[in-house]
């Protein structure tokens, strides 16, 4: 196929694809979490009925313009941070842009969506919705530091900062980093918790203190349009796991059964635990990561010499 | 010798900025403009990247003061003109009457940094001290931030100068290009502690929440983005005469860079005056040079550099915002603000591209820099450093979080929205250049490089090479910064494309019409949040530890202990000025007469 157009295709499916899996995984996650509550829970693609059902109501309650493009910009982080994270470890089928980009780029990009989404929360003039961001972005300390201790022990290792580069050495070694550094990927799971957003790291949201954190003033098509980007974001994030820790995916079923492990583990995870504060959320994910990391470190000093 | 002139342009700027001590107000207010245009058409005469001229001023040759251009000399004077252009757009539209001595502390730094030698830098020095010094008087009638300042800078030009006779007399010549390794390491470390405090890195940044506050608030942009590249100048300085970066003294400073960046985000966060935080931040963003730098690697000073530039950049451009909202609307806190959003739409994209290329996110310019610091401490394989510049880098969200939020978001609390009005046509105008700069860097982020490039040769490292200008490569990989712009534009306009489509009307709400927990706010309730943005942080047992702790009580040791030292020389000298010569003339006799009595 011409290169371009490959391209172009690439570019405009990754997201849909994106979407849908992401939407059919938390169907999936619904169920499960009905089950345990034991009830039954809505039908798999209830996700996509919702979705829908925001996008076409009548009236949008907005706080102006820049209440108005904040989701957009948070939708073009998600997107964008989707399009720098190769589907597979070989060949150019939905590789995006991920020549043109690194490793630490991406954990920039993903930071542009909670950006977009702060100003138009901030905007709002919801004192509660602010209050929600804060939490956001004060749990977020802790995440960066749990990630970069896994992520900067491996890029050291390794010496590269490409994502390109460390699903390369993991298809040529066949070994996956979670095998090779099972402690460097324990302390990104602390992380991984985190971005998902779910228990015991779900404070953003808090519904039962805060009334509702960020979403709150959030109706309608703007509910949706932050719908829609959250499951593109959610695949984004288990696309980046897999590709760092589980030696990326050969071909669809390998992706799916790989990006649904990690959907699982989040979910099942999040399903039994209960909610940590904010700042004991910022403590446990430094304290952890740092005295494992501290460890890691040592073994790969060892390994070195 | 054509371009003498141009070498000779600081001399300039101090003589613009005598002459504007004495012409009317109105004229003084162009000089900074002029300034800058005279070096740019000097330069532009004849375009020269290295030269240099001496004047032996006592006939002594190893005395001798010098002056040369390099291209390290140039991207720092270049940081000093963008500063002093945008400074000088504003202040036509200002109420400030500092110019003068803005244009003597420019005409300092640019003797410092266009030194050849030793003596010229310390003059220089001395120079920039004291044209900055001034200003800080004019705003109230309690001078202690001022005095503050003077003892920090007299303590750090006495350090330095301590450095400079300790060279000077171990080699028997002041100039630069002469000191070997034995006599720099001899003088670099207390030059180093003056150089440090001119680029505020803790524990020696005392004196800047004060100074910054009490300045006059254009002035205060000068200083951030301009004066303290003074002291990153002297570092780089440094490492080149006492390369330095495999020695523990290296990873000290590296560590002392890398702290600072921590604990002035902590401490911006919980700052109520807008000022303040910009001042904590720019604190903590010279902190990140700092380390930075003292990596000593290519990767490392050219990260550093890129950094100084682009901190150069946005703080004129954030403090050049904030002085033109505070000129508007005479509120200083952020509890009084809020919610100007919809009535300064300029100043607050401004703030949002500043908070941006601050927070170091694609696409703007910020982020190839910090992609820079964190590849050289990657490439240092020192992960500590990097998890706690990230985890600096990551809690500056918040700050600049609250500092667009509490300005412009949220609800109106002191500040009048019927009346409030966009910043003054100067400001704006001033602005223009800054965020043109911002966007280009960010699109082109490697065409940097070709200044850098020179800049590592000169100071004896690899140069980074570079393909195209959009792409920047390093060892350790490579992004590419246009790809990152379109896309992110490309997404963005489809996305609006796409949500245009959608039926569902939006109508816009009264700005109390909020999910209040089932209740009807009122005008009076308290819905700014403004002020309390990152109180969290508190909480947090680490941050709130050291959030606590400050350097105040060493300084008062240091304050009680020269107290007592003071009382002890008052044993020996009783308040009689005639006695004390006496006892002086006597001693200097006595040693006279020791030396052996010649003429």
């Amino acid at each position: 196929m011409n290169p371009t157009l490959s391209l172009v295709l690439n570019l405009l499916l990754a997201p849909i694809v994106g979407y849908l899996i992401a939407g059919i995984y938390y169907g999936t996650y619904r169920q499960i979490t009905a089950r345990i509550h034991r009830r039954w829970g809505p039908p798999l693609i209830q996700n996509f009925i919702d979705n829908f059902k925001l996008f076409s109501k009548k009236d949008a309650a907005s706080h102006g313009m820049m209440f108005h493009l904040g989701p957009i910009i948070m939708s073009a982080g998600s997107v964008m941070s989707l399009l720098f994270i190769p589907f597979f470890n070989h060949g150019t089928l939905f590789s995006g842009l991920s020549t043109s980009g690194n490793l630490l780029l991406i954990t920039y990009l993903m930071v542009i969506g909670p950006l977009g989404n702060a100003l138009a929360v901030g905007v709002s003039g919801n004192p509660f919705g602010v209050m929600g961001v804060v939490r956001g972005l004060t749990r977020m300390i802790g995440l960066e530091i749990a990630f970069f201790i896994a992520i900067g022990l491996l890029m050291v290792t390794y010496n590269t900062t490409s994502l390109l580069d460390i699903m390369n050495i993991q298809a040529q070694t066949g070994v996956w980093n979670m095998v090779a550094h099972p402690l460097l990927f324990i302390i990104s799971l602390f992380a991984f918790l985190g971005f998902m957003g779910s228990s015991p790291f779900d404070m953003v949201g808090a519904p039962t203190e805060v009334y509702s954190g960020p979403r709150a003033e959030f109706g309608s098509k703007y509910l949706g349009i932050l719908m829609t980007q959250s499951m593109i974001f959610t695949f984004a994030k288990l696309l980046l796991w897999v590709n760092i820790f589980m030696g990326g995916a050969s071909n669809w079923f390998e992706l799916i059964a790989k990006t649904y492990a990690l959907f699982l583990f989040q979910a099942l995870w999040g399903a039994v635990f209960p909610r940590f504060k904010v700042e004991q959320a910022v403590d446990i994910l430094w304290k952890v990561p740092a005295v494992l990391g501290v460890i890691a470190a040592i073994i790969l000093q060892i390994q070195k010499m | 010798m054509n371009d003498t002139l141009f070498i000779l342009t600081p001399l300039f700027f101090v003589a613009l900025g005598v002459l504007g001590l004495f012409t009317p107000k109105s004229i003084g207010k162009l000089f900074p403009l002029i300034g800058v245009a005279l070096a740019i058409g000097l330069f532009a005469y004849t375009p020269a990247y290295t030269g240099m001229i001496s004047f032996d001023w006592i006939g002594i040759p190893s005395m001798e003061l010098t002056a040369i251009i390099s291209p390290i000399r140039l991207i720092f004077f270049a940081m000093l003109l963008l500063t002093l252009f945008v400074y000088g757009l504003a202040t036509l539209n200002s109420k400030s009457n500092e110019e003068p001595f803005t244009m003597i502390a420019a005409g300092g730094m640019g003797i410092a940094l266009f030194s050849g030698d030793l003596i010229t830098l310390f003059i220089g020095w001395e120079i920039m001290t004291w044209g900055s010094y001034i200003p800080l008087l004019f705003r109230k009638k309690d001078h202690k931030a001022a005095r503050r300042y003077l003892v920090f800078s007299l303590f750090g030009a006495a350090t330095l100068l301590t450095g400079i006779i300790l060279i000077g007399s171990h080699e028997n010549s002041f100039l630069i290009s002469s000191i070997t390794r034995e006599s720099a390491a001899l003088g670099v470390p207390f030059m180093l502690i003056g150089f440090l405090l001119k680029s505020g890195t803790m524990p020696f940044h005392r004196w800047v929440p004060s100074a910054y506050s009490e300045s006059p608030d254009l002035f205060t942009g000068f200083m951030s983005a301009a004066l303290s590249k003074a002291g990153v100048f002297g570092l780089i300085l440094a490492i080149t005469l006492l390369p330095i970066s495999e020695t523990l003294f290296a990873t000290i400073i590296a560590w002392l860079g890398t702290l600072t960046s921590l604990f002035a985000t902590f401490r911006a966060i919980r700052e109520e005056e807008i000022k303040g935080l910009l001042t904590w931040s720019s604190i903590s963003q010279v902190g990140y040079i700092v380390t930075a730098v003292a990596l000593g690697s290519s990767l490392g000073v050219a990260g550093g550099i890129f950094h100084a530039v682009n901190h150069t950049i946005i703080k004129i451009l954030l403090f050049t915002v904030v002085a033109g909202i505070i000129a508007r609307t005479g509120k200083t806190r952020f509890d009084q603000m809020g919610g100007l959003i919809y009535k300064m739409p300029f100043s607050f994209i401004a703030v949002l591209m500043g908070i941006i290329a601050l927070a170091g996110m694609p696409p703007l310019g910020g982020f190839a820099s910090k992609w820079l610091i964190y590849s050289a401490l990657i490439e240092k394989g020192d992960v500590l450093q990097l998890v706690v510049v990230i985890a600096a880098s990551t809690t500056a969200f918040l700050y600049n979080f609250k500092l667009i939020y509490g300005i412009f978001l949220g609800h109106p609390t002191e500040v009048d929205l019927s009346t409030a009005k966009e910043i003054g046509w100067g400001y704006r105008l001033a602005l223009v250049v800054p965020l043109g700069l911002l966007m280009a860097i960010g699109m082109f982020p490697s065409a940097l490089f070709t200044v850098i490039n020179p800049i590592l040769t000169e100071i004896g490292l690899e140069p980074i090479l570079q393909g195209s200008y959009a792409i920047i490569t390093t060892s350790l990989g490579s992004y590419n910064g246009l790809f990152v712009m379109e896309t992110f534009g490309g997404a963005f306009a489809i996305i609006l494309a796409l949500f245009s489509l959608v039926k569902s009307k939006s109508r816009d709400l009264n700005r109390l019409d909020i999910a209040y927990a089932g209740e009807t706010p009122t005008e009076k309730m308290p819905l700014h949040y403004g002020f309390a943005v990152g109180r969290e942080i508190h909480r947090i047992l680490f941050v709130g530890y050291w959030l606590k702790k400050s350097t105040t009580h060493f300084y008062n040791w240091v304050h009680s202990i020269t107290n007592q030292f003071a009382s002890l020389a008052r044993l020996i000298y009783n308040g009689n000025m005639a006695f004390f010569f006496g006892v002086a003339f006597a001693v200097a006799l006595l040693l006279w007469i020791i030396a052996g009595g010649n003429a």
